[in-house]
């Protein structure tokens, strides 16, 4: 029985687009041909000078970086280590500088620059609050407020004693009863221990 | 100490909360203290009592008890109270009616040695108690030679550290 691609072979819509590649086996015109070969000359062409510059600019170069009769402080290679190691110092410090100049500008331009907007009224005006509170998960924040806070323990701890009013009572009135003692104390105790001094002081 | 245990205490009391606590309720607390002891001595003697009289009826005669027994049996069992109070909660059941408690000078629980020898001077010199009321630091004889403090601490919990003991807001 045939397949029903058979009966129509109108080609199969593309799911994905691949970007189309030449076919370099397929013969083209006489034209093509002819360009495609001047191509090729010139990049073998091409392949060929390079080859011949790296074999004879190479020891010059190399002569030229590392003369052999210049001392090795004089040397072009040596000068430009050098310099190069400067340079890194250099941009060592700079970053650092920039990082301390960074720790100390930063907040006090942004506490300039926010404190002559309207945080609130640009909320306000361009986000949507609404949007906002939908994403957060508002049950679960307060399950962990009332984790964090032992709810129960709190709930239990005022019912318990704390909750009591005469042991409250009993508790303040003893406060009250050492702080009058102490003031009381204080008052005729040591103020007679300090009398002498206070009485020989002009 | 977070705001939820804070919103515990009453706002009258809050700046009293670590600092260092008085002779009168001190003196409060230890008075429940040996009513507490008293109470268990007499719990205990009522019982052994009634066993005697449950196994025995025939022979029961209330036992007599001397005036040594009765101050040996309330001194150990006074010692042994306090001990294990203040080893395990730092403080006794009168100073849980009056919102007080033990501390190291670290502001810790003290230690079941410490305890044990605080105890033994308690039961020994309690009038050593009266010297918080005439010490700076609120500290009794036994305070003073142990490096122990009793602060104010009206939640059921040893608070997180609040700082070295001090006295109330009246007197720092």
């Amino acid at each position: 029985m045939p397949i029903a691609a058979e009966e129509h072979p109108e080609p199969v819509t593309d799911l994905v687009h691949l970007p189309r590649t030449p076919d370099l086996t397929a013969e083209g015109s006489d034209a093509e041909l002819v360009v495609a070969a001047v191509l090729g000359v010139l990049g073998a062409s091409a392949r060929a000078g390079v080859t011949v510059v790296r074999v004879t600019a190479a020891p010059v170069l190399r002569s030229a970086w590392r003369p052999p009769f210049v001392p090795l402080r004089a040397q072009p290679a040596s000068l430009v280590a050098g310099v190069a190691r400067r340079g890194a110092r250099h941009r060592v410090w700079a970053g650092q500088e920039v990082e301390r100049l960074l720790d100390q500008w930063t907040s006090v331009i942004v506490e300039r620059v926010v404190s002559r907007l309207d945080l609130t009224g640009l909320v306000i005006r361009h986000v949507d609050l609404d949007a906002v509170i939908e994403e957060v998960d508002v049950a679960g924040l307060v399950e962990d407020v009332i984790a964090d806070i032992d709810l129960p323990t709190i709930i239990r701890d005022s019912t318990g004693a704390m909750a009591s009013e005469t042991v409250r009572s009993a508790r303040m009135t003893g406060i009250s009863a050492d702080e009058a003692i102490s003031r009381s104390v204080e008052r005729h105790l040591f103020r007679r221990r300090r009398s002498p001094t206070t009485t020989d002081a002009p | 100490m977070n705001h939820a245990q804070l919103s515990l205490v009453p706002l009258a009391a809050r700046p009293y909360q670590g600092t260092a606590a008085g002779i009168v309720t001190r003196l409060a607390a230890s008075t429940l203290d040996a009513l507490v002891v008293g109470t268990a001595l007499v719990g205990v003697y009522v019982g052994y009592v009634g066993l005697r009289f449950v196994f025995a009826p025939r022979d029961f005669r209330v036992p007599a008890l001397s005036v040594e027994l009765v101050v040996v049996a309330f001194f150990a069992g006074l010692v042994l109270y306090l001990t294990a109070a203040w080893w395990i909660s730092g403080r006794t059941l009168g100073d849980r009616v009056m919102g007080i408690r033990v501390v190291t000078g670290m502001r810790a629980r003290i230690q079941l040695a410490r305890a044990f020898v605080r105890a033994l001077l308690c039961a020994a010199f309690p009038i050593g108690l009266l010297w918080c009321a005439v010490n700076r630091e609120r500290r009794a004889l036994h305070d003073l030679a142990l490096r122990t403090s009793v602060v104010y601490d009206w939640l059921p919990r040893p608070a997180a550290v609040r700082g070295s003991p001090k006295q109330g807001p009246d007197h720092s």
